[in-house]
């Protein structure tokens, strides 16, 4: 804890050292969760990160599937192959874990920051130091862990949902064929896109957990640094996944 | 097992004195903020302007963070008020310090916890109440009762309680106190140290003497 304020000097780049240390921290740490009380804040939170937004994003997905089913319909005509295409290019690599992404940030990322702040705040970190319990692996670690097993999850969810939902969505407005649909997005459909699908959200998943939680854990003083420490962690972490985005999309796809 | 070495804060100092194992030690403050700032140094949470702090033979202020934590695994600390964790359930924050350390099972917790609050004449329903609501709905003496509880579960060598029978009802300051005494006693090695600004409070406690924090009052008296 101490190293870790230490390196929040506030200088350029300062912060990016802090982030840093903080996933160091959670690869070096896991195995706090085989501990009972670490592994039931696990769960509960990503109970939080998951089910709790469920119907968000189905009805996201499900809306997004059907815009571009829609959209490609009307510019190119129905064309199950093409439509598969589109939907594996835009739902599988690069949709489906920006947009949970962004829904996880503005979501559990805010509550996250909110939570660790105020209890940093009201000394209950110190709290747990006093019963020999350290608030980095108690409060921090199964949070980091549970954004990052959340994200893949609710990815995987995204695209299922975009692409059915999306197809019983467009029925009402352009004649479509299930069976049309879904094998044309199966035939469209390989592991290398899966893989950059999974690999987006997993990164991802980790920056908005170094980001969130450190943002959280670095408030010092009075309880008007909450909301800056949540701003904070919005902005720093949507921007930090468009560049993930674009260096995903220059050193793999180009 | 805890020593003051020239200790000074803004609230009192310096204070000097190494508590031996087995004995109970009655610390007088001058005044509530002084009893606070006694408590949070002794427990490595507020660094003191000057002197040296041991810990079960540790520098408590030397030590890395790491160190810390695991020194603490042996002390008990209840303070004056705070000290439970927000979102967690009250059994939970009962649970969390004992079951993170691998101390108790639920079980023993549970009948550990029943057993205390019979003993407090605390009735089984509302005992139940009070374990499964949020720690800030909970009434002062509830909350300090359950600190009290929380803290003994960790089966520790060193006991600090900050101002212990503040905010309770005659009856169950009693009770409280009777209830360290007794905790106290299960242990050879352990040592309970009780820290007030209100000596009256802690006349029922048999120790040799009380050290006190005000520097114009500071002789160890019988």
């Amino acid at each position: 804890m101490d190293t870790v304020v230490f390196m929040n000097t506030g200088r350029p780049g300062a912060r990016l050292l802090v982030y840093y240390q903080f996933l160091i921290l959670l690869f070096t740490s896991l195995t706090v969760l085989a501990r009972r009380p670490v592994r039931e804040v696990l769960f509960r939170q990503v109970y939080f990160n998951t089910v709790e937004s469920v119907h968000r994003i189905t009805i996201v997905a499900a809306l997004t599937g059907m815009v571009v089913i829609t959209q490609i319909s009307q510019a190119f005509g129905y064309d199950p192959e093409l439509i598969g295409k589109a939907l594996m290019w835009t739902v599988i690599r690069e949709l489906g874990p920006l947009i949970t992404a962004i829904l996880l940030i503005s979501g559990s990322g805010a509550a996250v920051t909110a939570e660790l702040s105020s209890m940093k705040i009201n000394r209950e970190f110190d709290t747990l130091r006093s019963m020999g319990i350290n608030p980095l692996e108690y409060l921090v670690i199964p949070r980091m862990a549970s954004t990052i097993i959340s994200l893949f999850l609710l990815n995987a969810y995204f695209q299922a949902a975009a692409i059915l939902g999306g197809f019983v969505l467009s029925m009402a407005i352009i004649d479509v064929s299930f069976h049309q649909h879904i094998s044309s997005i199966l035939l469209s459909v390989s592991v290398f896109d899966v893989g950059v699908s999974v690999s987006k959200s997993l990164i991802f998943g980790a920056a908005i957990a170094a980001i969130t939680c450190s943002h959280g854990c670095l408030v010092e003083g009075s309880i008007t640094e909450i909301p800056r420490a949540i701003i904070g962690s919005q902005m720093r972490s949507l921007f930090m996944i468009f560049v993930i985005d674009g260096l995903f999309a220059y050193f793999v796809f180009l | 097992m805890i020593s003051f070495s020239n200790v000074r804060t803004e609230w009192f100092g310096p204070v000097t004195f190494d508590a031996v194992a087995g004995a109970p030690v009655k610390i007088v403050a001058p005044s509530r903020d002084a009893s606070d700032a006694f408590v949070r140094v002794a427990a490595g949470l507020a660094r003191p302007d000057s002197g040296q702090v041991k810990l079960l033979g540790e520098d408590i202020y030397a030590v890395t963070e790491e160190e810390y934590v695991h020194l603490m695994k042996d002390v008990g600390l209840v303070t004056q008020s705070g000290g439970m964790i927000s979102n967690l359930q009250t059994y939970e924050n009962v649970a969390l310090p004992a079951l993170y350390h691998g101390k108790k099972t639920i079980e023993e917790l549970e009948t550990f916890t029943s057993h205390v609050l019979a003993g407090l004449g605390i009735p089984m329903d509302l005992g139940e109440t009070m374990m499964r609501t949020r720690p800030h709905l909970l009434k002062p003496y509830q909350e300090k009762i359950l600190r009290i509880i929380r803290a003994h579960a960790m089966e520790p060598v060193l006991m600090i309680y900050g101002e212990l029978t503040d905010q309770l009802p005659d009856d169950i300051g009693k009770y409280v106190i009777q209830l360290a005494m007794e905790f106290h006693r299960q242990s050879k090695e352990r040592v309970s140290m009780f820290v007030t600004c209100d000596e009256s409070t802690l006349k029922s406690i048999p120790t040799a003497g009380a050290i006190f924090l005000d520097a114009s009052r500071q002789e160890t008296r019988e």
